[in-house]
């Protein structure tokens, strides 16, 4: 039996009968989360997790298959939903975690009772009919920058420095820089993150969904945001301020006010 | 700006949070074609290309905004014109401000790219080598374990009686069997080890358990020896994989016999230090030249005088070892035969 909580290294705290589980995109880990939380943890049961192969989830439970495609990672999310017998919680996802978030909902629906989504895109490479606002190309590009950063330097390292039992710091600095764990992993989770096509996913989502948008996301352009709100059933879309495509650690109170305030109104505020 | 800054033979912008470009150096501003002014303003995006406005936003922001600072990173800027140039920068991020520092690498990245090819080329020829040696040894074993089932149905008489002398010759084809059968296993075993595949399961292992054991599967071939044997391990207790253990004194005790003339001995001792358990396996045999002591535990090497094996025992037994955060070494002195110390965790 598989222990998820150890294994995606979960975290529960705050108080309220509603849970919010909170899921990281790629290149991070839970700790993304932490200038939002503190707002949400009176009032709600707050659950973060590290998929497996970010941040300190165990990487021993990496499986190349299983996380080649962005189901595996919604799988972590239904494991962790099972494991603390989660139902109707509240789904928050930035970026790629949106689309997690999706494909989880699809498979079991209960375990949602809506979906909180930052920066999401269905399919980040353009395709006939369809802006996505990237080429193919141009993730090759950020999949060369990520090999020569982390392949390139942790790598070539890694292994000279964990036979260097002597210093354990050395070691765990290594890890510490752009909390993804391990290359590979990382180019792997970039691969199934921006290659994906989730478009087919976003019809049946049966729960009530928010579109996060922030402005001028390079990641996430509006007109995907308004994509992905069109084709929800029952989706809410919200403009911010906030730039970039981390609203939650560039903009942490626009973000959370504007969460605040979906809860409250439900989706009647379109 | 300060001149000095401005004019350094390198490139410096300052960046809000939200991605705007507070102030650029001139030295930058120039060799992306713009002037400084042009890009002050301007969002980062701007001198990115598509790959690096990812990077930048799932990497290099989420680490100033949690870390502070981002150390040697690859980057690329575009210049005005399209054209990509490779950088590496360093970041810091103080009062809500992000200060990068931009240096021109453009050798330094063409070598880089040619390290990075090697090394995909060289893991690519390990994971075929694996591959192959675990394919190899799995389909050998099978005909191999129809030669040594049907030469024991035969030699048992099932298809009818057995002269002695054709007893002995299928003693002698079975002998020759089961030691092609070890020596697969050996090559599959070490296969598994490099590929990282290996799985130990640590408990609790009594030694004298453990040495019981080993020793049973060796009896025969002390007595043919006649080595005397001794072991001094009482109490000890190991954290370990009790199989990977047994496969290990296995191993060492094993070639001690082989290397040990007849009459001989062969001693195993227990020693603990601190929170490491040291158990040594002895001989009084033929010992090992001070310039092979290391090279024994290289895969597929050979002392000249055993030209048995596929020389993978020592190298699978250290790997062994260390999966188990252990260690194996190996001490001779000229004329008093061998010594291999196994260390791992004591209880």
């Amino acid at each position: 039996m598989t222990d998820v909580p150890s294994r995606n290294n979960v975290r529960v705290f705050g108080s309220g009968e509603q849970t919010m589980l909170f899921a990281h995109g790629f290149g991070c880990d839970q700790n993304m989360w932490r200038l939002v939380t503190p707002a949400f943890e009176r009032d709600y049961r707050i659950v973060l997790f590290d998929y497996v192969g970010s941040g300190k989830s165990d990487l021993s439970a990496y499986d190349a298959e299983r996380y080649s495609t962005l189901d595996g990672y919604a799988q972590d999310v239904l494991d962790v939903c099972e494991a603390l017998d989660l139902h109707g919680a509240i789904f928050v996802g930035h970026s790629v975690s949106a689309m997690v978030g999706v494909i989880g909902a699809r498979r079991e629906p209960r375990r949602f009772s809506r979906l909180i989504m930052i920066g999401p895109s269905p399919r980040y490479i353009n395709d006939v009919g369809y802006t996505g606002g990237f080429e193919r190309a141009d993730i090759e590009g950020l999949l060369d920058l990520m090999d020569k950063n982390f392949i390139g330097w942790a790598n070539f390292l890694a292994p000279v420095i964990m036979k260097n039992e002597d210093r354990p710091e050395l070691t765990a600095e290594l890890h510490g820089s752009f909390c993804s764990t391990d290359p590979n992993i990382a180019r792997r989770f970039a691969e199934a993150t921006f290659f994906s096509d989730n478009r087919q996913d976003l019809p049946h989502v049966q729960m009530p969904a928010l579109v996060l948008q922030c402005s001028e996301d390079a990641i996430a352009p509006r007109e995907v945001g308004e994509y992905v709100w069109r084709n929800l059933p029952d989706g809410t879309f919200r403009m911010l301020k906030a730039t970039g495509h981390c609203p939650h650690l560039s903009h942490p109170e626009e973000t959370i006010e504007a969460i605040k305030e979906y809860l409250a109104n439900g989706s009647a505020a379109r | 700006m300060d001149p000095l800054l401005d004019s350094a033979p390198c490139g410096f912008v300052t960046v809000a949070d939200d991605g705007t470009m507070l102030e650029v150096n001139t030295t930058l501003a120039s060799l992306l074609g713009y002037t400084r002014f042009e890009l002050q303003g301007w969002h980062l995006q701007k001198i990115l290309p598509p790959g690096g406005r990812i990077f930048y936003q799932t990497h290099v922001f989420p680490m100033l905004r949690m870390h502070g600072a981002v150390d040697e990173l690859y980057v690329t800027l575009r210049t005005r014109d399209g054209e990509s140039i490779p950088m590496l920068t360093n970041g810091a991020r103080r009062d809500e401000v992000s200060h990068f520092v931009f240096v021109r690498m453009i050798q330094r990245h063409e070598y880089e790219a040619q390290l990075l090819e090697a090394r995909r080329l060289a893991e690519q020829a390990s994971a075929a080598k694996a591959k192959f040696l675990s394919m190899m040894s799995h389909d050998l074993r099978t005909p191999l374990t129809a030669i040594t089932g049907n030469v024991s149905l035969l030699a048992a008489g099932v298809h009818g009686p057995v002269s002695g002398e054709q007893a002995d010759v299928l003693g002698r084809i079975r002998n020759a069997a089961g030691e092609l059968l070890r020596m697969l296993e050996d090559i599959l075993n070490f296969a598994q080890l490099e590929s990282g595949r290996v799985q130990v399961r640590i408990s609790d292992v009594r030694v004298s358990d453990a040495l019981a054991r080993a020793e049973s599967l060796v009896r025969l071939r002390l007595e043919e020896s006649g080595l005397a044997f001794s072991t001094d391990c009482d109490g000890a207790v190991l954290r370990a994989d009790p199989d990977r253990l047994q496969q290990i004194l296995l191993n060492l005790l094993s070639n001690a016999i082989k290397f040990t003339p007849p009459g001989g001995r062969v001693s195993v001792s227990c020693a603990r230090d601190g929170e490491r358990a040291r158990l040594r396996v002895q001989d009084s045999g033929i010992g090992i030249p001070s310039d092979q002591l290391q090279r024994v535990f290289e895969p597929f090497v050979q002392l000249e005088v055993d030209q048995r094996g596929v020389g993978l025992g020592l190298a699978i037994s250290r790997e062994l070892a260390r999966a188990m955060g252990g260690e194996l070494s190996a001490e001779s002195a000229p004329g008093e035969g061998a010594a291999f110390i196994l260390e791992l965790p004591a209880r």
